[in-house]
């Protein structure tokens, strides 16, 4: 079974890190996004519709 | 032929697998990231809501700790569920007590009891032997205060001395309206035709940060990149202070002042003074810098409506107007923070200040 596992992991080794590099990446830029300078316009929001 | 075909669909099962599979570990590392550098679920509060009729407002003898990433306050109500000092029974009976009717800014939103303006009002007012009860419920709108006050009045027999009604510019634009759509669901609000999305939605950013991470910076983008323009979508807080606005059309001014006056009568007939507080959105003091930040021009707008409107309202009807707005502005202009970085609501020095004024105004 491990090396079945093994097995398959090395046969997708680079769809397992392409994978690992794309989501990387959208976290890196969503945080970017979340984090950037927009105008803060007051949201009143206290329930949810 | 065929063996062919099923061995070309299983390596790509076996593909998607392993893409899920790594999608899923990377969610956990970033999961267990999030939380460690601090970013929580956004959604941890307790549900502190309960169904009234159509309507809603708070369970009755509760103590919830509320946390979100802009402040963590605990909430206690009474038996008749007005938020409170500690939770349990009331006794009000051949006591003098007052009654604050307003929103989640009079409700006192992400403070202890005793640093809202209301807890501290209510420390002094003890002292006179009066006792204060807050009616106020966020996400409530007038009639809803109303509502509650003369359920009150008709359930106890009991009536305040003095009603303290607490408006602002984010609730007369909507003095007519009134929660009818309601259903809560675990302590929490939603419209009845469309609770079940919101709801799971809700669950899932009371477990998960990572949801809360894609969420938001899904939101961020829209914001920024879809853009917005001034009509019924763009932020409320535009809305209201908008010329073309709903409440400078003068046949929504005389209806407004109908209800004032309704009120007003209510208020005779029952014996108990009124008195109206102004207290201006925190933001309302820097509005035309976020007009100009965001390209609108500041002359479409006017953040001093609201306070002319009311004073104009009390004058004309000799009714007692507290108007916090001159009071909060030299705070704001000296640079002191009256309200949460991450909520507009003000912060415990904002409450200080209105509650030192109104113990002022009404002593």
């Amino acid at each position: 079974m491990k090396l079945k596992k093994a097995d398959l992991i090395a046969r997708n080794y680079k769809l397992i890190m392409m994978t690992f590099e794309i989501f990387w990446i959208l976290v890196f830029l969503l945080d970017r996004v979340i984090r950037a300078n927009n105008v803060d316009i007051p949201q009143f929001i206290y329930v949810n519709f | 032929m065929m063996s062919e075909k099923r061995h070309k669909k299983n390596i790509r099962l076996q593909r998607l697998a392993v893409v899920l599979f790594t999608i899923s570990f990377c969610l956990l590392i970033l999961e267990a990231g999030l939380r460690l550098s601090g970013r929580q679920p956004s959604n941890m509060a307790d549900g502190i809501s309960a169904q009234n009729g159509e309507s809603f407002r708070l369970k009755p003898n509760i103590k919830k700790t509320i946390n979100y990433p802009a402040f963590s306050y605990t909430v206690y109500t009474d038996e008749y569920g007005f938020r409170d000092s500690s939770s349990g029974n009331r006794p009000l009976a051949n006591k003098e007590f007052y009654a604050f009717l307003g929103a989640s800014d009079v409700f006192g939103n992400g403070v202890e009891y005793e640093d809202s303006f209301v807890g501290l009002f209510s420390k002094y007012a003890h002292q006179k032997g009066i006792e204060v009860l807050n009616l106020a419920v966020g996400g409530h709108y007038f009639l809803d205060q109303e509502n509650m006050l003369r359920d009150f009045i008709k359930t106890t027999k009991l009536k305040p001395s003095l009603i303290a009604f607490c408006v602002n510019e984010l609730h007369i634009p909507k003095f007519d309206k009134v929660n009818n759509n309601i259903i809560v669901k675990g302590g929490y609000v939603f419209n009845k035709t469309s609770w079940r999305a919101a709801y799971i939605r809700l669950m899932i950013g009371n477990l998960s940060s990572a949801y809360c991470f894609f969420r938001d910076g899904v939101r961020r983008i829209q914001e920024k990149w879809l853009g917005y323009e001034l009509n019924d979508k763009s932020p409320e807080f535009l809305q209201m202070y908008a010329k073309k606005g709903r409440m400078h059309d003068p046949g929504n001014v005389k209806k407004f002042e109908e209800y004032l006056n309704e009120f007003k009568n209510f208020c005779e007939e029952n014996d108990m003074k009124l008195v109206y507080v102004y207290i201006p959105v925190s933001d309302n003091f820097r509005l035309d810098k976020i007009l100009l930040q965001i390209g609108e021009n500041p002359d479409d707008f006017d953040s001093s409506y609201y306070e002319k409107m009311m004073k104009s309202y009390c004058e004309k009807e000799n009714i007692k107007l507290i108007n916090l707005r001159p009071v909060l502005r030299p705070y704001y202009d000296s640079g002191k923070e009256l309200r949460f970085k991450l909520d507009p609501h003000y912060n415990v020095f904002g409450n200080q200040i209105i509650g030192e004024y109104l113990v002022k105004e009404m002593f």
